[in-house]
């Protein structure tokens, strides 16, 4: 534990060094916050646009807020996967090419610590910056639409910080075995997407896996509970994180001997 | 008019934030992957993603210690 607090600290002054923890919450909340204001300024923005013909009516439908928060969803499913996979890329690759790995692992230290001390610093990092930037964005849905209760705003975050914790973790595991960051990033975002497309491609499994996750966000957010598979979603969402820590873990430290 | 000013000042706010620490850390840094000087353009001519790139690609990690 003393050692295991000593990474994790350690893993803190890295990420304030490299001013991660200042952009990253910054774009994410970017990311968030421009789709439920640029929701409500679509007409404006489309009254002075100068394609339109002279005379065109265009009458768009006020949305309601679980649609904006929904949208907001939608929009960091895309995006903010990218950012969360560009932001992990570096932990463990760079660590390994500039030898501070070799370094470390001369001490008695264990890789399980090592890979949970990072695990743990990302997941707080990243979920930290989605609360804020949630937030900020529920407190734009209430004040420019309609008031979306407490209730399914809470859940819609906790059935999405699953995601966001499974993507992190997919960018570890694929740092453990490869040496450079690009290859790591797009390796990543590969398997990310292809989770994404199996609810597409193969809609009848794919409601039993994370795959779903966006879809069960939005509809809590519409109608306040989940569907019957919510809980099939969650379990096969946290037992793929657990095997892939696992075999993370099993995997980095063959790789670490010499 | 002052609603809209109100509305978009978090993230002209987020924006600007963004840019001076990218500047300000690419300008402290010893070292930078690629010519300095082409990143301080780039930061300052992509919105957003500039900084973004800078942090992601742009940093050496052993130019600091």
């Amino acid at each position: 534990m003393k050692r295991f607090n000593a990474l994790f600290h350690k893993e803190w002054i890295e990420a304030w060094r490299e001013k991660k923890l200042v952009w990253l919450p910054a774009v994410i909340l970017l990311v968030t916050l421009l789709q439920p204001i640029s929701l409500y300024f679509m007409p404006t923005i489309l009254e002075n646009s100068n394609s339109l013909p002279p005379g065109a009516v265009i009458e768009l439908p006020i949305p309601s807020g679980a649609e904006v928060l929904a949208g907001t969803l939608s929009q960091l499913h895309t995006i903010g996967t990218a950012i969360i996979v560009l932001a992990c890329m570096n932990v463990i690759v760079q660590e390994r090419n500039n030898g501070s790995l070799m370094q470390l692992f001369s001490r008695p230290v264990n890789t399980t610590t090592y890979i949970f001390s990072k695990w743990t610093m990302l997941v707080l990092l990243h979920l930290g910056a989605f609360t804020i930037s949630y937030g900020a964005a529920w407190y734009y849905t209430n004040a420019l639409f309609s008031d979306v209760s407490f209730t399914s705003v809470w859940k819609s975050f906790v059935i999405y910080c699953l995601w966001i914790v499974l993507v992190i973790t997919v960018t570890l595991f694929v740092s453990t075995f490869l040496r450079r960051s690009g290859g790591v990033a797009g390796i990543s975002i590969l398997i990310v997407a292809s989770i994404a497309i199996l609810s597409t491609v193969m809609p009848d499994i794919a409601i039993y896996l994370p795959s779903n996750i966006l879809n069960l966000a939005t509809e809590v957010l519409n109608t306040e509970k989940g569907t019957v598979h919510m809980g099939a979603v969650l379990a096969t969402t946290i037992a793929f994180i657990a095997i892939l820590l696992l075999t993370m873990v099993k995997k980095f430290e063959k790789s670490v001997k010499f | 008019m002052e609603n809209t000013v109100t509305l978009l000042l978090p993230i002209i706010v987020i924006q600007f934030l963004l840019l001076i620490i990218a500047l300000i850390s690419c300008i402290r840094a010893e070292e930078t992957l690629g010519p300095k000087w082409v990143w301080i353009v780039i930061i300052f001519c992509i919105s957003i993603i500039g900084p973004i790139l800078y942090f992601v690609i742009g940093q050496r990690k052993d130019a600091y210690k």
